[in-house]
């Protein structure tokens, strides 16, 4: 999985932001990234971002359609994880949490 | 909503459009998304007949994510309001999938919300292809609207002390689990056929979990959106509602199944 690792209080700040980006432009806030918690490996604590190259060009809305690096917020939040060259790819078995009680 | 107010033109062009008809492929276009002719008919057609057989009131979210972008993807066909796509999820041509557990998409309304309670409520999943694990939410101990597949067992639970286990792991075509009273069934529709897996008498009153239902291969326990599990499916549609009879299950089922057929060009497997 291709994505930030990034610490608990930026990527709340980075999802709150996304948020805002629809919410500021009266749209429903349909479309997140969040972090997710790291639950083994050498990353423990911090969060993930899955954010590989399809994730960053989904078709969002609008018409002609937008995708995420459309939007004028965009740059300044990859910045804030580091740019795009800091993504990498973390193993799929980090993320996956204790088995739920069900 | 600004979808709703976004083009008022484009469902204006059939003779006899329902006003629902109507407002969902406006909202749906407003937002991005292209709606042919055939669609258009397709919808209306839907929506007329759950209307006809008294179904349309039983219904609280029916997502059809075929339209390849996401604001129209999250539209709830009933309310006109959006739910969320989170994280890793494709959209492509009649369907939404993901292939990680990073991706899920959040109804934004709670069961009780809506009036859905645990004796009288019904959650549904339309899968093109692929594997469903679970969808739904998860509360306190026995608080919990589930469908999914548990290990290799199938598993509906709406809520009940133990889950239900109709034996079968072929999770593809339209899966349901109803509860009316404490009568709780499971139900499938294939292209082949429609079966009833597994009939259960469920004394628990426990209420449902006061979460939004996660769907796409995950469930929300206690607010958070678990990740454990991969889910690598392929979801043409997904909701939820009151409960639904086997008759009105059947009927559902095969009226969701035309319309996603004739939306869409995919046969349900």
């Amino acid at each position: 999985m291709i994505g930030f690792i990034t610490t608990p209080d930026t990527s709340a700040a980075v999802t709150q932001a996304i948020r805002d980006a629809q919410a500021s432009r009266d749209l429903p806030v349909f479309w997140l990234l969040i972090g997710m918690p790291i639950y083994s490996g050498e990353y423990v604590g911090m969060h993930f971002i899955s954010a590989d190259d399809s994730i960053l060009t989904t078709p969002l809305c609008g018409n002609p359609l937008q995708t995420p690096q459309d939007f004028p917020e965009f740059a300044g939040l990859i910045a804030s994880l580091g740019g795009l060259e800091a993504r990498i790819d973390l193993s799929l078995e980090t993320i996956l949490q204790p088995e739920p009680e069900s | 909503m600004k979808y709703v107010l976004g083009n008022m033109l484009n469902g204006a062009g059939i003779q006899g459009l329902d006003p629902d008809a109507k407002g969902y492929i406006n909202a749906v276009v407003a937002a991005g998304g292209t709606v042919s002719g055939a669609q258009r008919t397709a919808i209306n057609t839907f929506i007329k007949g759950e209307k006809a057989a008294s179904r349309w009131i039983l219904q609280k979210r029916i997502y059809l994510p075929i339209w390849g972008v996401a604001a129209a993807n999250a539209i709830d066909i009933v309310s006109l309001t959006s739910g969320t796509f989170v994280g890793n999820v494709t959209h492509n041509a009649g369907s939404v999938s993901t292939t990680a557990p990073t991706g899920h998409f959040l109804a934004n309304a709670t069961p009780a919300s809506l009036g859905v309670n645990q004796a009288d409520v019904s959650i549904w999943v339309l899968v093109a292809s692929g594997i469903h694990e679970f969808s739904g939410c998860g509360g306190t101990s026995n608080s919990r609207l589930l469908l999914g597949r548990v290990s290799a067992l199938n598993t509906a639970a709406i809520p009940s002390t133990t889950s239900i286990v109709p034996g079968s792991v072929d999770t593809q075509g339209i899966n349901m689990a109803s509860r009316i009273g404490s009568d709780l069934s499971l139900f499938q529709r294939k292209t082949s056929g429609w079966i009833t897996p597994l009939t259960s008498t469920q004394a628990n009153t426990t209420a449902l979990p006061l979460f939004n239902p996660s769907f796409l291969g995950n469930f929300n326990a206690n607010g958070v959106v678990t990740t454990a599990r991969t889910s690598v499916g392929e979801y043409g549609s997904y909701g939820y509602g009151l409960g639904m009879t086997s008759v009105q299950a059947e009927a559902f089922s095969l009226a969701l199944k035309s319309l996603f057929e004739t939306a869409t060009g995919i046969i349900l497997p």
